[in-house]
């Protein structure tokens, strides 16, 4: 072959086969990367994962929703200075933990593992439905442990077709956002946690009277010892956790199942749904839904978690250790997260003064409009509280549109030359209100890069203020993202 | 295994690469052994039994019908009624059921449904897959044989390997063996960068319109086809002309991975398809699509069938009749013949009357009223002084041709005739070509983004194909074939960098766009079935 052709005929045709082949190869794992589901299921928490400095982590929470809901790092941060992370997936199974749990020991060797043990109570399956197949193994990199996730959680007919996940991811071109192409280097700050917000309320489960066992299945079972093995061949110390839902009778007889495994491996075990009166849960304002924690209530959890691992591990403060400040813009950011949070309770139940309070926060941009003649109908208190944001009595005479920051009026429509400078980031923000039904522009200003003018709409993001009263509208400057509007009427 | 699948191109690669190194005495033998192989792995043992007794029985008769036997004739006759009757009970032993069962209900004597259902069953069991492909392709060479057109080939693995060279026993194209026996054996293929790159070329392009433009119409062909009822005017039409659309991507796209292959393999296969929807006639239309069955019922068919006693009389006859010149006044025994080979084209793509009709009979009826109706047609554009020569009139031709083709290809897609006619009955029930303005198409199962993905991939291929109706199409041979002389060609003549560009974007296009994987179920090729 190579004889009849010439030599340099055959190195450049070569060449230009490498070249082809490297092209094709990177645009297949360029766009791999692109389609991929930016999940906060599992998928996020092991990218940024990868992403931490070596050896930081000290406690390693390893599991399903339980954790990543749950396990909030900025409390731990914050109460004990405990470096933690949650490596977790949507209902994980044990045998997508135990390849988590393998890849997580590659860069980091933390004190304890802490293992999420309710996957088998809640949902007892052997296969998973492939949305939560995804978010559970293509966070994994390209190797031994992702191979062996996909194998074990796949079924045969399926292996090969997920084996490739544009299989299943490529079909989001057409929903494709910016972030989709942006570069995850700041998600060394992200330490798993993902909080449901929502409240619901709840009778108290009492399950202190079930001592049965129901079995687990053989490759629950199977999955689950080869952790503890794994785990202990390691030497790193494991800690299994049932964490406080609205549990029934039938999944704690799954639990009991697997403490009795704990104990014949001598595992030390947290029975959250036994401790609600040590943790301080309250069944009225602590839970999300069935399965989930709000995020009052995984502030407790956190909390009890933290001190328990503090006092048996003896994990130490890392706080104000250069190596650790990523664990302080967490904690700040779930700060800011709770504060927000506390915004959408306070609109949620239509409490003005808690949410006047509520927005002299630093991180908030408020943008203000005000119908003519206010003064004199709200009361001194919610006065004082808007002074305290900026806006100056005399400014609820007539129609006026604001921007409050800091206790400070940064823009006011009086003003001539409409400037006003802010750091916000990038966003470009559109302001506008209407009179009555019919559109009115003459408030239509947007915040562009730091400087605040008077735009057209086209392209921008639009958010509409309520028409009559003092209509509010919060952009939280920490997580860059826009909280929603409430008025004052 | 799906041709498009990762399986089949590993598969290929791991042929291919064993190929080349072979020596040329062993590049066919490895052809003949990967092709059983591919065969044995889309087939049941049985099947392959099948399959490997109608090899050898036509092996045996090829021996035997040369001038030199002793009753060639006979011996012929039966390999062909051999060969017919397997075909026919393989293939339309159901469709023969049914009318048999139809004339006995006449006479109120219903065929037991028990036996029915299991002489079809044990018919699904031997059916032996490409049946329709490698049957026409041996009949094909047996009556060459026969007529002394080409030499028998004694060497039975040479003559199981152009029964079965693997990419053509994915679906065709139906070849002749004075087509292939220059390049199946003989000299050694070497590897060429060249090929390889225009073969891969192809072969993308080929994924292309299967997985990007076919699987998307298709999306909106089945959910009007499903729910005819609910989508009445201007729907069906709508409808119809996406499944032309879908069927030429499906069908022309399959094609281009085989050819695409074999041309890696150093083996050019015929082309199947020439630009056909710039056809000016139906006539023409059926040159252009699926040009190997139609030159194979032209050669073995409809040509055999001239030659017949009953014709040579009808011709004959016809002379008495209208006088010499009965040819241009009305030339029966072509009508008929056309007919007939018309009526085959239909029952090859299936066995019901929806196949028979729409891309049969009602084809060949329309073929033979436009030449009927020439001498009228041409004499009214002389009288309304139109100008035959104009682009505008090419155009109007090429739509006229469009429409009378997608009428009958309905009745392809249709589940039966009688749905055929009621869907176009409720073509006509509303007058409603505000579907057109108002977002109503956006709700056929694609939503505007994927219209839009559609639209712009339409675009591309009407692009290609502007490229290749320019460049002449069909026109260059190599090795005996005809080849599609087009976008390639363009191409090949570009810088390396920019056909690298073009077949990165189609493979990112492939990939974006593509229907495949978790969320879709691809169908196969529609034409791979038979």
């Amino acid at each position: 072959m190579i004889k009849r052709v010439g030599r340099k005929r055959f190195i450049e045709c070569t060449v230009k086969l490498i070249i082809i082949l490297a092209v094709f190869v990177s645009a297949y794992f360029v766009l791999d990367r692109i389609m991929l589901i930016k999940s906060e299921d599992g998928i996020v928490q092991m990218q940024a994962y990868y992403r931490q400095p070596e050896g930081s982590v000290d406690a390693l929470f390893v599991g399903s929703s339980h954790i990543f809901c749950h396990i909030n790092t900025g409390v731990l941060w914050d109460e004990y200075g405990i470096s933690g992370f949650d490596l977790a997936g949507a209902e994980q199974p044990f045998w997508n933990s135990y390849y988590y749990i393998r890849e997580a020991l590659k860069s980091q060797r933390p004190k304890v593992i802490v293992l999420d043990i309710t996957t088998p109570g809640i949902r007892p399956i052997d296969y998973q439905p492939e949305n939560w197949f995804i978010t559970n193994t293509y966070g994994i990199k390209r190797n031994s442990n992702r191979y062996g996730a996909i194998k074990a959680s796949a079924l045969s007919q399926s292996f090969a077709r997920l084996l490739i996940p544009l299989n299943s991811t490529h079909g989001r071109c057409v929903e494709l956002t910016e972030e989709d192409f942006l570069n995850y280097d700041d998600s060394v700050y992200y330490k798993g946690f993902d909080p449901r917000e929502t409240t619901v309320v709840f009778e108290r489960p009492d399950i202190s009277g079930v001592t049965e066992r129901a079995p687990l299945s053989d490759k629950e079972t199977e999955y689950l010892k080869m952790i503890i093995e794994y785990v202990q061949q390691e030497g790193v110390p494991l800690l299994f956790l049932s964490s406080p839902y609205i549990v029934t009778k039938e999944e704690q007889e799954k639990y009991n199942t697997i403490f009795d495994i704990a104990d014949e491996y001598g595992v030390p075990y947290i029975d959250g749904n036994k401790l609600y009166d040590e943790m301080g849960l309250d069944f009225e304002n602590d839970f999300a839904e069935v399965l989930h924690l709000n995020r009052s209530g995984n502030e407790k959890l956190s909390s009890f978690i933290g001190r328990y691992l503090k006092d048996n591990y003896g994990l130490l403060d890392h706080r104000g250790d250069a190596k650790y400040g990523s664990w302080d813009v967490d904690a700040y950011r779930q700060r800011q997260d709770t504060h927000d949070y506390y915004l959408s309770q306070a609109v949620k139940n239509k409490d003005s003064k808690e949410y006047l309070r509520l927005l002299n926060e630093p991180a908030y941009v408020v943008f203000c409009c005000v119908e003519s003649g206010y003064e004199g109908l709200v009361d001194d208190t919610v006065v004082a509280e808007l002074e305290a944001l900026g806006l100056k009595r005399e400014m609820l005479t007539s129609h006026g549109a604001f921007i409050l920051n800091k206790g400070q009026c940064i823009f006011s429509s009086y003003d001539y030359d409409f400037k006003a400078g802010i750091n916000d980031g990038n966003r470009r923000i559109l302001f506008y209100r209407t009179y009555d039904n019919d559109n009115d522009h003459a408030f239509t200003y947007v915040l562009d890069n730091g400087s605040f003018t008077h735009q057209s709409m086209t392209g921008y993001e639009k958010y509409m203020m309520e028409g009559e009263g003092i209509s509010f509208y919060v952009f939280d400057t920490v997580h860059d993202k826009a909280l929603g509007g409430y008025s004052i009427k | 295994m799906s041709l498009i699948s990762v399986e089949f191109f590993l598969f290929i690669v791991i042929v291919l690469a064993i190929y080349f190194i072979l020596p040329a005495k062993l590049q066919w033998v490895w052809l003949l052994v990967a092709g059983f192989f591919f065969y044995y792995l889309n087939a049941t043992p049985i099947q392959c039994v099948v399959f490997l007794v109608f090899l050898c029985v036509n092996y045996a008769a090829s021996l035997k019908i040369t001038e030199d036997s002793p009753h060639p004739k006979a011996v012929f006759r039966c390999v062909l009624i051999f060969d017919v009757l397997l075909l026919v009970g393989m293939k339309y032993t159901g469709f023969f059921l049914d009318i048999f069962s139809w004339a006995a209900g006449l006479f109120s004597k219903g065929i037991n449904p028990g036996i029915t259902e299991r002489l079809l069953n044990v018919v699904d069991l031997l059916c032996p897959p490409k049946i329709s492909y490698f049957s026409l392709i041996v009949i094909g060479y047996m009556t060459d044989v026969y007529w002394g057109r080409v030499s028998v080939q004694k060497n039975p693995g040479k003559f199981a390997l152009f029964a079965s060279y693997l990419p053509q026993m994915t679906s065709g194209p139906i070849v002749q063996y004075e087509q292939m026996e220059g390049s199946l054996w003989g000299d050694k293929h070497h590897a060429s960068y060249t090929r390889l790159i225009s073969g891969t070329e192809r072969i993308i392009w080929g994924i292309f319109k299967k997985l990007v433009i076919s699987e998307r119409l298709a999306v909106i062909v089945n959910e009007i086809y499903d729910h005819y009822e609910v989508y009445p005017g201007f729907y069906i039409g709508f409808a119809a002309a996406c499944f032309a659309l879908q069927l030429f991507c499906d069908f022309s796209g399959l094609m281009d991975i085989v050819l695409g292959v074999s041309e890696v393999f150093g083996i050019p296969l015929p082309e199947n398809f020439n630009n056909p929807f710039y056809s000016t006639s139906l006539a023409e239309f059926w040159r252009r699509w699926h040009i190997t069955l139609g030159g194979w019922l032209k050669s073995y068919v409809f040509y055999a069938v001239q030659q017949t006693e009953a014709f040579r009389k009808l011709r004959k006859a016809c002379k008495k009749k209208f006088g010499k010149d009965y040819v241009k006044k009305c030339n029966i025994p072509q009508y008929l013949g056309l007919l007939i080979s018309w009526f085959l084209i239909g029952l090859w793509h299936g066995g019901g009357w929806n196949y028979i009709f729409g891309v049969g009979i009602y084809m060949g009826i329309v073929i033979i009223i436009s030449e009927l109706c020439q001498p009228i047609l041409a004499k009214l554009t002389l009288l309304l002084k139109i100008n035959t020569e104009a682009f505008s009139y090419t155009l109007f031709k090429r739509f006229r041709t469009f429409i009378l083709f997608i009428f009958g290809l309905s009745f392809f897609r249709a589940e039966s005739l009688t749905y055929g006619f009621k869907m176009w009955r409720n073509a006509f029930s509303i007058f409603n070509p505000w579907i057109f303005f108002d977002r109503s198409l956006y709700a056929l199962g694609i939503d505007e983004k994927e219209f839009h993905i559609m639209l712009l991939s339409l675009l591309i291929l009407l692009v290609v194909s502007i490229m290749e109706h320019r460049r002449g199409g069909v026109k260059e041979s190599a090795g005996g074939c005809e080849q599609m002389n087009g976008m390639r060609s363009f191409l090949s003549e570009q810088n390396f960098i920019f056909r690298l560009l073009i077949f990165l974007a189609m493979f990112i296009a492939i990939i974006c766009w593509g229907y495949y994987g978790t969320s879709y179920d691809a169908s196969d090729f529609i034409y791979g079935r038979f």
